[in-house]
Protein backbone atom coordinates (compact mmCIF):
# COMPACT_ATOMS: atom_id res chain seq x y z
CA UNK A 1 0.00 0.00 0.00
CA UNK A 2 2.95 2.60 0.56
CA UNK A 3 5.00 1.66 -1.79
CA UNK A 4 2.34 3.18 -5.08
CA UNK A 5 2.39 6.05 -2.45
CA UNK A 6 6.04 6.88 -3.00
CA UNK A 7 5.70 6.12 -7.18
CA UNK A 8 3.41 8.35 -8.00
CA UNK A 9 4.72 10.96 -5.38
CA UNK A 10 8.53 10.48 -7.25
CA UNK A 11 7.01 10.83 -10.42
CA UNK A 12 4.98 14.03 -9.96
CA UNK A 13 8.31 15.56 -8.56
CA UNK A 14 9.86 14.51 -11.66
CA UNK A 15 6.86 16.02 -13.71
CA UNK A 16 7.26 19.13 -12.06
CA UNK A 17 11.04 19.88 -12.21
CA UNK A 18 11.15 18.56 -15.98
CA UNK A 19 8.22 20.92 -16.15
CA UNK A 20 10.16 24.03 -14.87
CA UNK A 21 13.12 22.86 -16.41
CA UNK A 22 11.73 23.08 -19.90
CA UNK A 23 9.79 26.64 -19.11
CA UNK A 24 12.93 28.18 -17.71
CA UNK A 25 15.30 26.73 -20.68
CA UNK A 26 12.80 28.37 -23.03
CA UNK A 27 12.53 31.86 -21.27
CA UNK A 28 16.84 31.58 -21.62
CA UNK A 29 15.98 30.92 -25.19
CA UNK A 30 13.75 33.86 -25.55
CA UNK A 31 16.02 35.88 -23.89
CA UNK A 32 18.53 35.31 -26.09
CA UNK A 33 17.27 34.11 -29.49
CA UNK A 34 19.21 33.03 -32.41
CA UNK A 35 21.68 36.04 -33.95
CA UNK A 36 20.76 37.16 -37.14
CA UNK A 37 23.34 39.24 -40.03
CA UNK A 38 21.77 42.91 -40.48
CA UNK A 39 23.57 44.42 -42.93
CA UNK A 40 26.91 42.83 -42.32
CA UNK A 41 26.69 43.40 -38.82
CA UNK A 42 25.75 40.09 -35.92
CA UNK A 43 25.37 40.88 -32.24
CA UNK A 44 26.79 37.35 -30.30
CA UNK A 45 26.85 39.11 -27.13
CA UNK A 46 24.58 36.06 -25.94
CA UNK A 47 27.27 33.27 -27.68
CA UNK A 48 28.02 30.88 -24.96
CA UNK A 49 31.28 29.24 -24.91
CA UNK A 50 29.47 25.75 -25.39
CA UNK A 51 27.18 27.35 -28.45
CA UNK A 52 27.22 27.47 -31.95
CA UNK A 53 25.21 29.38 -34.59
CA UNK A 54 24.37 29.87 -37.90
CA UNK A 55 25.58 32.97 -39.77
CA UNK A 56 22.11 33.26 -41.62
CA UNK A 57 21.15 36.89 -42.88
CA UNK A 58 22.42 40.00 -44.71
CA UNK A 59 25.93 39.83 -45.34
CA UNK A 60 28.26 42.63 -46.59
CA UNK A 61 29.16 41.39 -50.42
CA UNK A 62 31.47 42.34 -52.88
CA UNK A 63 31.70 40.46 -56.41
CA UNK A 64 33.59 41.17 -59.65
CA UNK A 65 32.99 38.94 -62.00
CA UNK A 66 36.36 39.57 -64.24
CA UNK A 67 39.16 41.58 -62.24
CA UNK A 68 38.36 44.11 -65.47
CA UNK A 69 34.86 43.76 -64.74
CA UNK A 70 32.87 46.71 -62.59
CA UNK A 71 32.43 45.27 -59.32
CA UNK A 72 28.69 44.89 -57.51
CA UNK A 73 28.92 46.03 -53.79
CA UNK A 74 25.92 45.45 -52.30
CA UNK A 75 24.67 42.54 -49.24
CA UNK A 76 23.81 39.36 -50.29
CA UNK A 77 21.49 36.56 -48.37
CA UNK A 78 23.17 33.80 -47.22
CA UNK A 79 21.83 31.08 -47.55
CA UNK A 80 21.82 31.80 -50.94
CA UNK A 81 23.18 31.68 -54.35
CA UNK A 82 24.90 34.88 -56.21
CA UNK A 83 22.76 34.69 -59.14
CA UNK A 84 19.66 34.30 -57.06
CA UNK A 85 20.03 37.92 -56.19
CA UNK A 86 18.26 40.98 -57.95
CA UNK A 87 19.77 41.94 -59.65
CA UNK A 88 20.80 38.35 -60.50
CA UNK A 89 25.06 38.01 -60.40
CA UNK A 90 27.20 35.72 -62.61
CA UNK A 91 28.18 32.50 -60.81
CA UNK A 92 31.36 33.14 -62.12
CA UNK A 93 34.27 35.61 -60.57
CA UNK A 94 35.08 36.44 -57.24
CA UNK A 95 33.08 37.38 -54.58
CA UNK A 96 33.94 38.59 -51.13
CA UNK A 97 31.59 37.95 -47.72
CA UNK A 98 32.12 40.63 -45.24
CA UNK A 99 29.98 40.31 -41.60
CA UNK A 100 31.36 41.98 -38.26
CA UNK A 101 30.53 40.21 -35.42
CA UNK A 102 29.90 41.58 -31.98
CA UNK A 103 31.17 40.03 -28.75
CA UNK A 104 30.75 40.69 -25.49
CA UNK A 105 34.54 40.09 -24.78
CA UNK A 106 37.20 37.99 -26.06
CA UNK A 107 36.65 34.90 -27.29
CA UNK A 108 38.79 31.81 -27.07
CA UNK A 109 38.41 28.29 -29.09
CA UNK A 110 36.30 29.51 -31.45
CA UNK A 111 35.62 28.17 -34.76
CA UNK A 112 33.97 27.94 -38.00
CA UNK A 113 32.49 25.47 -40.11
CA UNK A 114 31.58 26.03 -43.92
CA UNK A 115 29.04 23.51 -45.81
CA UNK A 116 30.46 22.05 -48.78
CA UNK A 117 30.46 23.70 -51.64
CA UNK A 118 31.73 23.36 -55.68
CA UNK A 119 34.03 26.55 -55.53
CA UNK A 120 37.75 27.86 -54.25
CA UNK A 121 37.46 29.65 -50.94
CA UNK A 122 39.52 31.44 -48.14
CA UNK A 123 38.54 32.71 -45.21
CA UNK B 1 44.35 34.08 -42.97
CA UNK B 2 42.84 30.65 -41.54
CA UNK B 3 41.93 28.80 -44.67
CA UNK B 4 43.00 28.64 -48.22
CA UNK B 5 41.91 26.03 -50.35
CA UNK B 6 43.99 27.52 -53.21
CA UNK B 7 43.08 27.65 -56.82
CA UNK B 8 41.25 31.11 -55.54
CA UNK B 9 43.23 33.11 -58.43
CA UNK B 10 43.56 30.29 -60.96
CA UNK B 11 41.88 28.85 -64.12
CA UNK B 12 40.07 26.18 -63.20
CA UNK B 13 38.45 26.54 -59.05
CA UNK B 14 37.40 22.66 -59.57
CA UNK B 15 41.28 21.25 -59.02
CA UNK B 16 40.17 23.14 -55.39
CA UNK B 17 39.72 20.20 -52.14
CA UNK B 18 35.86 20.23 -51.61
CA UNK B 19 36.67 19.94 -47.59
CA UNK B 20 36.97 22.41 -45.47
CA UNK B 21 36.56 21.22 -42.50
CA UNK B 22 36.60 23.06 -39.09
CA UNK B 23 38.39 26.01 -38.94
CA UNK B 24 40.09 26.49 -35.85
CA UNK B 25 39.81 30.50 -35.42
CA UNK B 26 42.50 32.54 -33.37
CA UNK B 27 41.53 33.84 -30.11
CA UNK B 28 39.34 36.88 -30.67
CA UNK B 29 38.83 40.19 -29.83
CA UNK B 30 35.18 41.54 -28.71
CA UNK B 31 34.54 42.83 -32.40
CA UNK B 32 35.84 40.96 -35.19
CA UNK B 33 35.46 40.99 -39.37
CA UNK B 34 34.80 37.50 -41.18
CA UNK B 35 35.92 37.63 -44.78
CA UNK B 36 35.02 34.88 -47.04
CA UNK B 37 36.63 35.15 -50.51
CA UNK B 38 34.41 32.50 -52.81
CA UNK B 39 36.10 32.06 -56.30
CA UNK B 40 34.36 30.34 -59.01
CA UNK B 41 35.27 29.36 -62.65
CA UNK B 42 32.65 26.62 -63.50
CA UNK B 43 29.95 25.41 -60.99
CA UNK B 44 26.73 27.02 -61.95
CA UNK B 45 25.84 27.60 -58.57
CA UNK B 46 28.28 29.88 -56.57
CA UNK B 47 27.31 31.64 -53.19
CA UNK B 48 26.44 29.74 -49.62
CA UNK B 49 23.26 27.26 -50.12
CA UNK B 50 23.62 26.03 -46.73
CA UNK B 51 24.37 28.97 -43.53
CA UNK B 52 27.95 29.15 -42.28
CA UNK B 53 28.51 27.62 -38.47
CA UNK B 54 30.13 29.37 -35.99
CA UNK B 55 31.21 28.83 -32.09
CA UNK B 56 33.05 26.83 -30.32
CA UNK B 57 35.25 24.68 -31.86
CA UNK B 58 34.51 22.04 -29.30
CA UNK B 59 30.39 21.45 -30.48
CA UNK B 60 31.73 22.62 -34.31
CA UNK B 61 33.35 19.17 -34.04
CA UNK B 62 30.72 17.49 -32.05
CA UNK B 63 28.17 18.49 -34.66
CA UNK B 64 30.53 17.30 -37.70
CA UNK B 65 31.00 14.15 -35.88
CA UNK B 66 27.10 13.94 -35.89
CA UNK B 67 26.66 14.40 -38.71
CA UNK B 68 29.33 11.38 -40.06
CA UNK B 69 27.68 8.92 -37.91
CA UNK B 70 24.39 9.96 -39.34
CA UNK B 71 25.62 9.27 -42.78
CA UNK B 72 27.68 6.56 -42.14
CA UNK B 73 24.26 4.76 -40.30
CA UNK B 74 22.28 5.51 -43.60
CA UNK B 75 25.17 4.40 -45.86
CA UNK B 76 25.74 1.15 -44.03
CA UNK B 77 21.92 0.82 -43.96
CA UNK B 78 21.64 1.74 -48.24
CA UNK B 79 24.77 -1.21 -48.30
CA UNK B 80 22.96 -3.79 -46.39
CA UNK B 81 19.55 -3.23 -48.07
CA UNK B 82 21.48 -3.58 -51.91
CA UNK B 83 23.41 -6.42 -50.91
CA UNK B 84 20.43 -8.11 -49.65
CA UNK B 85 18.50 -7.72 -52.62
CA UNK B 86 21.57 -8.46 -54.63
CA UNK B 87 21.61 -12.52 -53.30
CA UNK B 88 17.86 -12.60 -53.88
CA UNK B 89 17.97 -11.64 -57.24
CA UNK B 90 21.04 -14.17 -57.31
CA UNK B 91 18.63 -16.69 -55.45
CA UNK B 92 15.43 -16.15 -57.79
CA UNK B 93 17.07 -15.14 -60.92
CA UNK B 94 14.77 -13.39 -63.43
CA UNK B 95 13.33 -10.68 -60.97
CA UNK B 96 15.09 -7.63 -63.01
CA UNK B 97 12.93 -5.58 -59.95
CA UNK B 98 15.20 -6.93 -57.39
CA UNK B 99 18.70 -6.27 -59.52
CA UNK B 100 17.27 -2.24 -59.68
CA UNK B 101 16.36 -2.18 -56.33
CA UNK B 102 20.01 -3.22 -55.35
CA UNK B 103 21.38 -0.59 -57.80
CA UNK B 104 19.16 2.20 -56.83
CA UNK B 105 20.83 1.41 -53.28
CA UNK B 106 23.94 1.41 -54.71
CA UNK B 107 24.14 4.33 -56.15
CA UNK B 108 22.02 6.17 -53.84
CA UNK B 109 24.79 5.12 -50.96
CA UNK B 110 27.60 6.00 -53.54
CA UNK B 111 25.91 9.40 -54.25
CA UNK B 112 25.55 10.16 -50.10
CA UNK B 113 29.45 9.62 -50.00
CA UNK B 114 30.39 12.76 -51.83
CA UNK B 115 27.17 14.79 -50.77
CA UNK B 116 28.04 14.89 -47.10
CA UNK B 117 31.49 14.98 -45.91
CA UNK B 118 32.39 11.01 -45.78
CA UNK B 119 34.35 10.19 -48.70
CA UNK B 120 36.29 13.74 -48.13
CA UNK B 121 37.12 12.38 -44.64
CA UNK B 122 39.21 9.69 -45.71
CA UNK B 123 40.12 11.76 -48.64
CA UNK B 124 40.11 15.30 -47.47
CA UNK B 125 42.39 16.52 -50.69
CA UNK B 126 39.39 14.86 -53.04
CA UNK B 127 39.23 17.95 -56.18
CA UNK B 128 35.97 19.29 -56.55
CA UNK B 129 35.79 17.94 -59.89
CA UNK B 130 35.82 14.77 -58.48
CA UNK B 131 33.09 15.05 -55.91
CA UNK B 132 30.68 16.37 -59.34
CA UNK B 133 31.42 13.90 -61.63
CA UNK B 134 31.14 11.09 -58.66
CA UNK B 135 27.65 12.71 -57.61
CA UNK B 136 26.70 12.75 -61.57
CA UNK B 137 27.97 9.75 -62.12
CA UNK B 138 25.75 7.64 -59.44
CA UNK B 139 22.97 9.83 -60.29
CA UNK B 140 23.05 8.94 -64.07
CA UNK B 141 23.37 5.46 -62.96
CA UNK B 142 20.38 5.38 -60.20
CA UNK B 143 17.83 7.11 -62.59
CA UNK B 144 17.32 4.88 -65.08
CA UNK B 145 17.39 1.97 -62.30
CA UNK B 146 14.86 3.22 -60.77
CA UNK B 147 12.53 4.01 -64.00
CA UNK B 148 12.61 0.45 -64.33
CA UNK B 149 12.22 -0.16 -60.98
CA UNK B 150 9.04 1.60 -61.07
Amino acid sequence: MYKPKITTVSTTGAVAVAFIWLTLSSVVQAACPLPVIVKGVAELSCLSSTDSVPLVGSWSFTHRETPSSQPFEGFIEVPGYWRNEDPPLSAMGLGVYRAKLIFDGPQSRMGLRLPLISVARRV
Amino acid sequence: MVYDSGYLDGVDTRQAPIRTGVIALPDLDSEITLLITPSNDYARNAGFGLPLEFGSIDVLQRDQQTENSLSAAIIAILAGFAIFNFTLWLARGQQLGLLMLSLISVTAGGHMLTSTTMLYNFFPETPIWVGSTWGWLTFLLGSPAGIIFF
